[in-house]
């Protein structure tokens, strides 16, 4: 069975970019911090990433390289430059936005949906057996808040930002239950993957 | 030397508490969801141990909130260690039991330190948290991180200054209890210099 999984490098702060991100400084000022647990250098593709790691974070890496969709948020998608409109292994990616889209990020495998149950439902479909990936702090909520998100994987670095983007933000007032399913360690981070509780 | 340490129960999402705390509801809406961990401090396991530890420190720094909200621990914390309350301003009554006011950071970091001895001094509170941060006075970090998201509440960190301080995982524990409530993870992190 697909679940939608989370999958987000935060600060012990709570922080998934530095101050000031934008275009073209897309996890903020200082912000590659939170990368550096899997991104050695420069590198080309998402699958030269996780084929320099070994050990926990690259079972992690793994896990999510083995997504069968995406989905993710128009402004984290546009930041990335649309991934060249292949995340990974050209598996189809469902982007989160109530705009039209530009003519020049339009790939084959790039969907614009307007509603994010809607995209994630569209994710799971095309996923089949495999699990969605879900990226953006603006999707995650939005994703948690229609109750569509399955999974929270969160690669928690042991660094405070004081500044910057949080994950958890403007968000309602309402408990929401997890699960600690696991908890890895990995070399300069700590993987903690909850999975959203819907029972009880 | 003792270290300064902060033991502090966060949920995910870094509530300490949820909306509105105040001396009526000093946990805000909601926020005693985060202490159900504590069903298990007496024990065997990792939150027992993590409670002993708790228990075992030498002195206490706390906020002014904190330490209002808690009733003013009826002037004793634990075992009758000394409590410096760190205040803008000092109450006019004398302090209950083992309470210290001081209106320093420094000069309570230095207090606490002096006080532990070879213990360890236990922080308690965002406010003072923070101030012992900004101040650089802070050793550890020992957060209860609980599976549960607030949404909404006050925050652990914040009004901090941007600037990334550097943090070394000296342990994770996590307890393998039934209850999916109570199955905190325990993260002690040294804080660089």
């Amino acid at each position: 069975m697909s679940q939608a999984v989370l999958y987000m490098s935060m600060s012990l702060d709570g922080f998934i970019a530095g101050p000031d991100d934008g275009p073209g400084n897309g996890l903020g000022d200082g912000g590659h911090r939170l990368h550096e647990w899997f991104l050695t250098g420069a590198v080309t593709s998402h699958r030269e990433v996780v084929d320099r790691l070994d050990g926990v974070n690259r079972e992690v890496m793994d896990e999510l390289m083995s997504a069968g969709a995406v989905v993710v948020g128009r402004r984290t998608f546009e930041f990335a430059g649309g991934w060249g409109g292949d995340h990974h292994d050209g598996v189809p990616i469902f982007v989160l936005s109530r705009r039209e889209a530009d003519a020049a990020m339009r790939w084959p495998a790039v969907t614009y949906v307007r509603d994010v149950a809607d995209a994630v439902h569209s994710a799971k479909d095309a996923a089949g057996e495999n699990d969605v990936l879900v990226r953006g702090a603006v999707t995650a909520r939005l994703a948690l808040a229609a109750g569509v998100l399955d999974e929270l994987q969160i690669h928690l670095v042991p660094v405070l930002f004081g500044r910057g983007c949080r994950l958890f933000e403007n968000m309602p007032p309402d408990h929401i239950e997890l699960e600690l399913v696991r908890a890895l360690d990995g070399p300069g981070v700590q993987h903690l993957r909850y999975r959203v509780r819907t029972e009880g | 030397m003792g270290l300064i340490r902060l033991y502090m129960t966060v949920s995910l999402d870094g509530y300490v508490a949820g909306p509105r705390d105040s001396v009526d509801e000093p946990m805000g809406v909601g926020g005693f969801r985060l202490f159900n961990w504590l069903d298990r401090r007496d024990d065997p396991g990792p939150s027992g141990q993590v409670f002993a530890e708790v228990m075992a420190t030498r002195a206490v720094i706390s906020g002014r909130r904190t330490y209002e909200h808690a009733g003013r621990w009826q002037g004793d914390h634990h075992d009758g260690v000394p409590v410096f309350v760190l205040t803008h301003h000092v109450p006019d009554d004398p302090p209950p039991g083992s309470i210290r006011y001081v209106t320093d950071v420094r000069e309570c970091a230095a207090q606490a330190r002096a006080a532990a001895g070879d213990g360890d001094v236990m922080v308690h509170g965002a406010g003072a948290a923070q101030a012992l941060l900004r101040a650089g006075q802070l050793d550890e970090l020992e957060l209860h991180v609980v599976p549960v998201l607030l949404g909404q509440g006050r925050r652990l960190f914040d009004h901090l200054p941007a600037g990334q301080v550097e943090l070394d995982l000296v342990r994770r524990l996590t307890p393998q209890v039934e209850e999916p409530a109570q199955r905190v993870t325990h993260l002690r992190y040294r804080i660089r210099r």
